[in-house]
């Protein structure tokens, strides 16, 4: 038990954990379309989003960076995206377009370059008649990728 | 070596479980032994060396699903206004049905989800007013509701509603559709 723990990599746990948070959801309203996306906040320069489609239909998905701005007291995203040879200079993304089947997850590697920005990484579908975000949150102040040692830095 | 809060508390779900069973299996012993069985199990001198066990590490990690499934909207006869909600005045042409949002996450409370930018394209009349709704919420350019305590959002439904000062106040015949952003953020 513990050596199969301590085996699984973090986007391994990422995705157990959020697949077990999207049963519900996706039980509760097959026909729905959906779209998830993990972490929420970009607690290190470098790391892993997880994004994953727990609906019963292929998605294309793109990740963009936007503008904080704050709607009723509360951050959120701007409406338009960086244009993408900003958002390049403050995070780097592999790849930043992606097609999820049904039921399938996907960890993106990313390093931000420039933490002196405020900016949401938001994963964003055309779904039907919406757009659908997930936006993660990066704040200024926290050290950019290359100033960690190898060791502090996540994969 | 410190302790990694985030990694002692990765995937909480079957540690916690474990630890709860084992709790449980114990009082459940305890309650059914004799009281002098008790006692003397007390008593009892330890033989051989105690041995920890381990549970692994966890890994909480913020995260949010957004589900949507679509409407559809209509007209009013008198073509001055184009929505999905059905409870609105008059009589329509065509088929008034919500759409719904739904979330699912373990943000607790601090999370939220806001539609924005109802947007109507098609046709040659452009809105000059664009409305969204969600729930028993009021008639705004957006909205935004919190997340329960569970960081759920329950199948909720959402409307658009269009008007239009151009053409005479009427929208011009032509295909109309409608479509709105819905994003989800730990606040």
């Amino acid at each position: 038990m513990t050596a199969t723990s301590t085996a699984l990599t973090t986007p391994m746990r990422l995705m157990l954990g959020l697949g077990l948070g999207l049963i519900g959801l996706v039980g509760s309203s097959p026909a729905a379309l959906a779209f998830g996306q993990s972490p929420l906040r970009l607690e290190q320069p470098r790391g892993v989003l997880l994004l994953s489609n727990p609906s019963s239909r292929s998605i294309a998905l793109s990740l963009q960076v936007f503008a904080v701005v704050q709607h009723h007291a509360r951050s959120s995203a701007a409406l338009t995206p960086l244009e993408p040879e900003q958002a390049e200079r403050w995070i780097r993304l592999r790849p930043s377009r992606l097609r999820l089947g049904p039921g399938a997850s996907r960890t993106i590697p990313y390093s931000v370059l420039d933490p002196t920005r405020d900016f949401f990484l938001c994963g964003v579908s055309e779904q039907g008649l919406f757009t659908l975000r997930v936006c993660s949150r990066w704040r200024s102040g926290q050290p950019p990728a290359a100033s960690l040692p190898v060791d502090q830095a996540s994969p | 070596m410190g302790i990694d809060l985030r990694a002692a508390l990765t995937l909480p779900h079957r540690p916690f479980l474990a630890t709860t069973r084992a709790l449980l299996a114990a009082a459940a012993m305890a309650s059914t032994l004799p009281l002098a069985e008790s006692w003397r199990g007390a008593e009892a001198a330890q033989v051989g060396a105690s041995q920890s066990v381990n549970f692994g590490q966890a890994l909480i990690s913020s995260s949010c699903t957004l589900s949507t499934s679509d409407g559809s909207i209509g007209v009013r006869t008198n073509r001055s206004l184009i929505t999905s909600d059905s409870g609105e005045t008059g009589n329509f042409n065509g088929n008034l049905a919500a759409a719904t949002v739904a979330a699912v996450s373990n943000l607790t409370s601090s999370g939220f989800v806001r539609v924005d930018n109802p947007t109507l394209t098609g046709g040659s009349t452009a809105a000059t007013s664009s409305q969204v709704r969600m729930g028993s919420g009021s008639w705004d350019t957006s909205a935004q509701v919190n997340l329960d305590t569970e960081g759920s959002l329950p199948i909720t439904p959402l409307h658009v509603r269009f008007s239009t000062t151009n053409d005479n106040n009427r929208f011009a015949n032509g295909t109309y559709s409608a479509s709105a952003t819905v994003s989800c953020y730990d606040g």
